[in-house]
């Protein structure tokens, strides 16, 4: 076990995609730590690899080579299994297309990781769907239909999507980035005031007002860190 | 995912493209019912011909020679007069000694088929009402509603002479005297016999409303018709042996095969019957194999579908922390799902056609067979067919759905 305080570590991280001579270098040793309840941003520009690091960082894409510690333990270590329960149970996603399923209610797609991870009841599940709800402001809409929401409700109820499980990191992929400047404060407060209350936040983003709000930025350019973009 | 939730996920993604549902399950009734009318329309078959076939006896042989003229309908063949009949192709008194002596251990008796010329049948103080008359072997299984099989002098009626004949049922009829008119060789002047009613049988296609024993047929026939009781030469013998075994039996056919005479039993009649009924089920449940086999392409289509406009729904629960195994099952729950709904149409479906069917069928070209009910669903078919649909509902899902559980999420979620 490493320091109690770092939730993320990741050692000279390489992700290629391609073949021998077609080879594509995504990441290209990239290394460092986040601590618990922190707020990092991962700053770049299309293309330079920042998705790419945080899907890997979400346990949804494996590295070429390098090792990533999560809470200490080797993620390539973990089955599938325990990668799907670390998902499930530890982690948040909120993304930048939002992925809500717009014909089931607000409620019911708040309630989707539950369901998913077999946790509790419907009954039980509901009521934390509901009480998650209020916190984002969004329980007057809350049997409506999610396409019927405008951008920045939708932003809210994938929030809430995210916070229902009652994750330690959330992973946010251009939250703000399909909303104006209204919606997007909003969302900003909301994710901020997550992080207040202790739950690590990583925020991929190529907004550089928006990163600079965050405790640490890691710049990427052309797959590696870099001090300026 | 919990399996409930599965199931209920399932079901109500069904709901999302309705029209693609229901052209599915429609595909899924054809094939299913179908299958039902098969099955039905067989067992239809099935219990006419084990109802009306009740009457046989394991133990009674009919014999021919194998040098026969074979008979068949439509062809005309030479006149021969019975003296030039050969002994390959005809009984003579000497076979019935000679099998006798043959078979002691095997051959209880050996005669002359009997058949009665019957006038009439009436009781005192009632009119009269035609008939046909039959013999009934010794350990014949005739189904009785009341009494039992004929002895000398006494006679097996059938249920539709209980009204008539003026008794109140078929309890009544038993150990009441009746007079049968037998037609004297020449049918022009008939002789009266008083039998008493032994016992009553249900209605039955296949065999005669009036039975009688042998005895009583060769008393009777004595009288009526002497030569038909020694005839100097027969196409036909039979033989009533002791209870044989398979193998004793083939053994027994074998030998008699060898000196040129063929056994066959009720059985071997009965046999080619049931063969019969079981090559017209076979066409019956091809033809319904082939629809279900269409409908199972439309259940892979719906599946393949389901998934190409879902792949990014898949990508998120993958993210969200869904297995593989819980896609898998997501959509071959849908499809059992499809199959299952589709299924309890076809079953509603197939009652009402029974509903249906059997009274036309009644009425129109099964009108002489009362006993013939064409369609007949039983819960055993409903059941084994509601087994094969789901099977095939759940086959055909199965490798869109393997292919659905391997999507990877990032692919999922990058698809914008």
């Amino acid at each position: 076990m490493t320091k109690t305080n770092s939730i993320i570590e990741a050692k000279n991280i390489i992700r290629t995609y391609g073949q021998k001579d077609d080879i594509c270098k995504a990441l290209d040793g990239v290394s460092f730590t986040i601590n618990k309840g922190e707020s990092v941003a991962i700053i770049g520009k299309s293309g330079s690899g920042k998705s790419t690091l945080m899907h890997i960082l979400a346990c949804l894409d494996k590295p070429t080579s390098g090792e990533l510690l999560i809470n200490g333990t080797d993620v390539s270590k973990m089955s599938e299994k325990q990668q799907e329960i670390l998902r499930g149970e530890s982690f948040g996603f909120v993304f930048q297309q939002f992925f809500l399923n717009p014909n089931d209610t607000v409620l019911e797609n708040v309630i989707l990781p539950l369901k998913i991870n077999g946790q509790d009841n419907r009954k039980i599940r509901e009521e934390k769907g509901i009480k998650i709800l209020e916190e984002v402001d969004l329980l007057n809409k809350k049997n409506n239909k999610a396409k019927n929401l405008s951008g920045g409700q939708k932003q809210r109820v994938c929030i809430a999507r995210a916070l229902v499980g009652n994750p330690q990191i959330v992973f946010a992929d251009e939250p703000t980035g399909n909303l104006d400047s209204t919606n997007g404060e909003t969302i900003e407060k909301i994710l901020f005031g997550l992080n207040k209350k202790g739950i690590t936040l990583i925020l991929v983003t190529h907004d550089q007002e928006l990163a600079q709000k965050c405790q640490k930025q890691i710049m990427i350019k052309d797959g590696k860190i870099v001090n300026k973009l | 995912m919990k399996i409930n939730d599965i199931i209920t996920t399932a079901n109500n993604n069904l709901f999302r493209n309705k029209t693609r549902t229901i052209l599915t399950t429609l595909a899924i009734i054809i094939g299913s019912i179908t299958l039902l009318v098969a099955e039905s329309v067989g067992n239809g078959f099935e219990q006419y011909v084990s109802n009306n076939l009740e009457t046989g006896s394991s133990q009674i042989f009919r014999l021919t020679k194998k040098g026969a003229d074979k008979y068949k309908y439509g062809e005309i063949t030479k006149f021969k007069d019975s003296d030039q009949e050969d002994d390959t192709q005809v009984f003579r008194s000497s076979d019935i000694g000679y099998l006798k002596n043959t078979y002691p251990s095997i051959i209880k008796d050996v005669f002359y088929p009997q058949y009665l010329s019957l006038a009439s049948i009436s009781r005192n103080g009632y009119e009269k009402f035609t008939g046909s008359a039959g013999v009934i072997y010794p350990d014949s299984s005739a189904k009785l509603i009341s009494g039992k099989t004929p002895e000398f002098n006494q006679i097996l009626i059938s249920q539709e002479y209980v009204e008539p004949l003026g008794f109140l049922n078929a309890d009544d009829a038993v150990g009441k005297v009746v007079t049968i008119n037998v037609w004297d060789n020449n049918q022009k002047t008939s002789r009266e016999f008083s039998l008493v009613i032994s016992g009553v049988t249900h209605k039955s296609e296949s065999t005669y409303p009036l039975q009688i024993s042998y005895e009583t047929a060769t008393h009777i026939n004595q009288i009526v018709s002497p030569q038909s009781v020694n005839p100097q030469s027969s196409n036909y013998l039979q033989i009533y042996t002791r209870d044989l075994s398979e193998t004793e039996l083939a053994e027994f056919k074998e030998k008699l095969s060898n000196t040129g005479i063929e056994a066959s039993s009720y059985e071997d009649q009965n046999k080619q019957m049931f063969q019969i009924v079981d090559i017209l089920r076979a066409v019956m449940l091809g033809v319904a194999a082939v629809s279900l086999a269409v409908a199972t392409f439309g259940i892979v289509n719906t599946v393949l579908m389901g998934i190409l406009e879902r792949t990014k729904e898949i990508g998120l629960m993958k993210a969200l922390g869904g297995s593989k195994k819980m896609v898998f099952q997501l959509f071959t729950f849908e499809a059992a799902c499809i199959g299952f709904w589709g299924y309890i149409f076809s079953v509603v479906l197939a009652i009402i056609l029974g509903l249906i069917i059997n009274p036309i069928s009644h009425a129109t070209f099964l009108k002489d067979i009362d006993e013939f009910t064409l369609y007949v669903l039983t819960p055993l078919s409903v059941i084994k067919i509601f087994f094969v649909v789901m099977a095939v509902s759940f086959g055909a899902s199965f490798f869109p759905s393997l292919k659905a559980s391997k999507l990877n999420p990032i692919d999922a979620l990058r698809s914008e």
